[in-house]
């Protein structure tokens, strides 16, 4: 492919993965139970389908944007959490709420993993399942886990959180809760939901994503190498 | 530490600084990563690079309302950035073969069961404090002469 071509494929994909945010969204405005994460997702399946366009050749192109574009987003979560106030809240109760959070995500994942007897690469990979793509990679790389099944972790686990959350919160009244919980144990695509909940819940999802992955990249590494998992 | 103050901009020109700021966070963070050789860590220093600046910010002079607005506008469509990438999960996902089964279902128990729990305790432990979050846009007043400058803010 020579460069020309690679401008317009990735001009192209751009457009596609565009025309499937914005159907999504709107969509989203008119039927408010659908999740506007997973309608996005599948909107881009099927333009791909429609266009027949290879998955591979399309995020081959799209990747080296998106992948900048998934860097400012992790830069943009700073924000928020520099923004919040804590006054009035509970600050011991949720530092220990994160805890128990980076703790539980990491380390139930894992012995699942063992019960079930699934590959050694799998297992270490699961240690990953809390956070949040970007910070999940590094901690990959520092703990030797296959980056691709850490990724792919990652991002079901994300998908089945947000696209089910609003079942399980039935008895949450408290966006501030709804939202901590969603970017704890849902990060990017928990607080991509939490967003379309409130303003209030995306900001307490931002700093339980942000929280929870500085937190896991710092003792999981340690952590796995220490006990030689 | 000093409380976000009304600070009007129009949207679009305070999430065109938002977006330069965060670019030039992370472009730095991305060359700083790559002299240390450390680059896949490159988003996550520039998160809390940023998170620095930020706070700093704050305490000397107090988060402009424009700033949490445009991060706002922003978040809500940050989705978009993940879409090729989550497109490609279910293609990935059928090529674990015999490991399917386990690999669904300990995603889904060590996902909602963690969820549920943490939203629960979340409801109960914050139940009884203020909700009333001052980084809200919602809750800054809209009317000009409510505010005060922010050197005037304790």
């Amino acid at each position: 492919m020579n460069m020309d071509n690679v401008i317009v494929a990735t001009v192209a994909a751009i457009l596609l993965t565009l025309a499937a945010h914005v159907s999504a969204r709107v969509l989203a405005r008119r039927l408010s139970w659908l999740p506007m994460v997973i309608t996005a997702m599948v909107l881009v399946v099927v333009f791909l389908f429609l266009v027949q366009w290879e998955y591979k050749s399309y995020y081959k192109v799209a990747k080296p944007i998106f992948d900048s574009l998934l860097g400012y987003v992790t830069v943009l979560l700073a924000i928020p959490l520099a923004a919040m106030d804590f006054k009035g809240l509970p600050v011991k109760r949720l530092i220990i709420i994160v805890i128990i959070a980076s703790v539980v995500g990491a380390l139930l994942p894992m012995g699942l993993a063992y019960l079930l007897s699934l590959s050694h690469d799998t297992m270490l990979a699961f240690a990953t399942r809390s956070v949040t793509t970007p910070i999940g990679l590094s901690v990959a790389s520092l703990i030797k886990a296959p980056l691709a099944l850490a990724n792919l972790i990652i991002i079901v686990s994300g998908l089945i959180g947000a696209t089910l959350a609003p079942i399980l919160f039935r008895n949450v009244h408290d966006d501030r809760a709804k939202g901590l919980a969603l970017g704890l144990a849902a990060h990017a695509f928990g607080t991509v939901e939490a967003w379309q909940i409130s303003s209030t819940a995306g900001r307490y999802a931002a700093f339980g994503l942000a929280v929870n992955g500085l937190l896991t990249a710092v003792w999981v590494p340690i952590f796995i190498t220490t006990v030689g998992i | 530490m000093k409380p976000t103050y009304l600070s009007p901009l129009p949207l679009w020109f305070s999430v065109l600084i938002t977006l330069i700021m965060v670019v030039a966070v992370r472009e730095s963070a991305v060359i700083f990563c790559q002299w240390l050789g450390i680059e896949k860590a490159a988003n996550v220093v520039g998160m809390v690079v940023m998170f620095l600046i930020l706070m700093t910010w704050r305490i000397i002079k107090g988060l402009p309302s424009w700033l949490t607005q445009a991060s706002n506008t922003l978040l809500v469509d940050s989705g978009f950035a993940f879409l090729p990438v989550s497109a490609g999960a279910g293609i990935l996902l059928f090529e674990l073969g015999d490991e399917l089964f386990g690999f669904m279902l300990t995603i889904a128990i060590s996902t909602l069961i963690p969820m549920w729990g943490l939203a629960i305790l979340g409801n109960r432990w914050l139940k009884k404090t203020n909700n009333d979050d001052s980084s809200d846009i919602d809750n800054i007043p809209t009317d000009t002469t409510q505010v005060t400058e922010p050197q005037e803010r304790s």
